[in-house]
């Protein structure tokens, strides 16, 4: 993996991505204002509400959708460019949050002709790499079977498949777990971890678990602009103490639940003979929503 | 289940490579699906002198790989591209039959009355290879397109490698049908003019627009000009040599901008906001 990074030029020490003061608006909503972004290579998940701006965010990484303004860098090159637009996209792999498969295909054919436009040539070398990556996702028995007669969760394996073609230097996944089974989320972690070591790989995801397991830094949008920038670490350190377990729903919590026990998990301030415990990344990324909507409803 | 097998000597052939494009697709197929035939292939001396050579047919044939593509390869074409047409959103439907079907009722049509037939045949029979251009690439005909305009290979290279294919199944065929209509033989060709005039029109706004709304629009223009030539005039006039030389102008300036517009080929990167704003619908 570390030769792979090094025959590719993947530089681990320079930022992956650059953003600049990048906006995108549609018909004059807009999806994205005014984004500073550094990613430095390693798994970085990017969490926020629907409609936050990840998938614009993650398209104009992916070099499909252009910026309005703002400078775009990636893995240092601008995607403005035609030529360095090339470069990327040779480094680049890409989940689209809804993917959807051309009618007829078999898995094996899809994925081959995705190495095709990978520009992996040589019949050989492109039999050996599609059979490879779809070992990664455990689809390599389904290789023969129309895309149509496969499971909702084995179909995105199928997308995650031609994203890992060629061993690419960027990853950029929306939603990359959405519909995989306990089993197969585990197993795409372990595929995605290692990745992570030689490369960036970025994860928009809902699933905090999976950026806990996975990240070792987190980005938070909301309403097109990051909210949070950081490690999983310093995300979670921030929640702690303002966690407790209560017998009742504190109306002074920012958020509270009912848990499995019957006891209630109360964000923000101490209720009444509450117990404190340890913060999850969930907590932390709820307590944070938290603060940012008051700060909106108070602007 | 199949009950006939490869005779011998075109087995044979097949090992030494002398078989056409069209035979060697045939017992390609054959062969993946008969032991029998393995069996005496693997008899025959040259298979063992080519590692792997098993492996790309049982490869081949996993991916599905049709007819055409396999013919495509034989005719000399990269076994890559030949992929990526045979991957065409258009290829993928029934798209030689389609295209008989509508002939044959342009034909049906035309017999019953000449003129009307005629006007038919001439709104409809260039706009043939338009549409099936329009439906090879792009975000509306391809589900993955933003996946093919992420990937490295060159989009333009692959609009062409389709429009090619797709041109060269839609224009014999309607230079058939035209032949078998009542018409003089110079007007049964000429709609081929038009017909390239407006696919490069497709092609070369393709910079700046989805090919669904360019043929469409183009298609509207066509018909409504044929239909107005038919009511007042001579329908024939849309093929006069005035037209065609107009036509004729309109292909060079649709390749100038294509050429002109390739490096930076918009639908390649969709830095145009309006193409990303309609794909989301
Ligand atoms: N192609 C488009 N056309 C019009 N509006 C768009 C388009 N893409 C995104 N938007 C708008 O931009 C905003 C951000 O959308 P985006 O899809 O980036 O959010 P998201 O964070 O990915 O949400 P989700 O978690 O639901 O996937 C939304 O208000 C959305 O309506
Ligand atoms: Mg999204
Ligand atoms: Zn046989």
């Amino acid at each position: 993996m570390v030769t792979d990074a090094i025959r590719k030029g993947a530089n681990m020490t320079a930022p992956a991505i650059e953003l600049r003061g990048v906006s995108r608006r549609f018909r004059g909503a807009t999806a994205l204002d005014d984004v500073q972004l550094e990613v430095m290579p390693g798994i970085v998940g990017l969490l926020g509400p629907n409609g936050a701006g990840k998938t614009t965010l993650l398209r104009i990484l992916a070099t499909v959708l252009g910026a309005d303004g703002g400078s775009v860098r990636i893995l240092g090159r601008d995607p403005a460019d035609a030529v360095e637009r090339t470069e990327i996209r040779r480094r680049l792999g890409y989940l689209p949050q809804e993917l959807q498969y051309p009618r007829g295909f078999t898995t094996y054919r899809f994925v081959d002709y995705m190495a095709v436009l990978k520009e992996i040539e040589e019949p050989a070398a492109r039999r050996a790499e599609v059979r490879r990556v779809l070992e990664d996702v455990d689809l390599r028995d389904r290789a023969a079977k129309s895309i149509r007669t496969l499971s909702g969760g084995q179909r995105r394996r199928v997308g995650l498949a031609q994203a890992l073609l060629g061993s690419p230097e960027l990853l950029v996944l929306d939603e990359p777990t959405t519909g995989l089974d306990p089993e197969q989320r585990v197993a795409l972690r372990t595929v995605l971890a290692e990745r992570g070591r030689a490369s960036t790989v970025l994860i928009a995801t809902h699933q905090t678990e999976d950026v806990a397991a996975l990240c070792e830094h987190v980005v938070v949008l909301d309403r097109g602009s990051v909210s949070f920038q950081g490690t999983v670490a310093a995300l979670v350190r921030e929640a702690q103490g303002r966690v407790w377990l209560a017998d009742t729903a504190d109306p002074r919590a920012q958020v509270s639940w009912r848990t499995a026990t019957g006891r209630y998990r109360n964000l923000g301030e101490a209720p009444a003979e509450a117990e404190l415990v340890e913060p999850t990344l969930e907590d932390a990324y709820l307590l944070l929503r938290g603060a940012t909507e008051s700060e909106a409803v108070a602007a | 289940m199949t009950t006939w097998h490869v005779d011998p000597s075109t087995l044979g052939a097949w090992v030494e490579g002398t078989t056409g494009p069209l035979a060697s697709a045939s017992v390609e197929q054959h062969l993946v699906k008969c032991e029998r035939c393995r069996a005496a292939v693997a008899g025959l001396v040259r298979i063992e002198d080519v590692p792997g050579a098993w492996d790309d047919v049982l490869a081949e044939v996993a991916g599905g790989a049709g007819l055409a593509e396999r013919v495509l390869v034989r005719l000399g074409l990269k076994a890559g591209d030949a992929v990526v047409v045979g991957a065409a959103p258009v290829l993928r439907i029934a798209w030689a039959a389609g295209l008989a079907a509508v002939l044959g009722f342009i034909l049906v049509a035309s017999i019953a009355g000449h003129d009307r037939g005629l006007a038919l045949f001439l709104a409809l029979a260039p706009l043939m290879p338009v549409a099936g251009v329009a439906a090879a690439y792009g975000p509306s005909a391809d589900p993955s397109y933003e996946l093919a305009l992420a990937a490295p290979y060159r989009m333009i290279r692959l609009v062409l490698l389709r429009s090619a294919a797709v041109l060269l199944t839609a224009v014999p065929l309607t230079v058939a049908a035209g032949l078998l209509l009542p018409l003089d033989g110079a007007t049964a060709v000429a709609w081929v003019l038009p017909s390239l005039a407006f696919t490069l029109v497709v092609l070369g706004a393709g910079s700046w627009v989805d090919p669904w709304a360019a043929a469409v629009t183009v298609g509207a223009g066509w018909v409504a000009a044929v239909a107005v030539s038919a009511r007042y005039g001579d329908v024939l006039a849309v093929v006069a040599p005035t037209a065609l030389v107009g036509y004729v102008a309109l292909i060079v300036a649709g390749a100038l901008v294509l050429a002109l517009a390739t490096p930076t080929w918009r639908l390649d990167g969709q830095w145009s906001p309006m193409q990303s704003e309609r794909e989301r619908t």
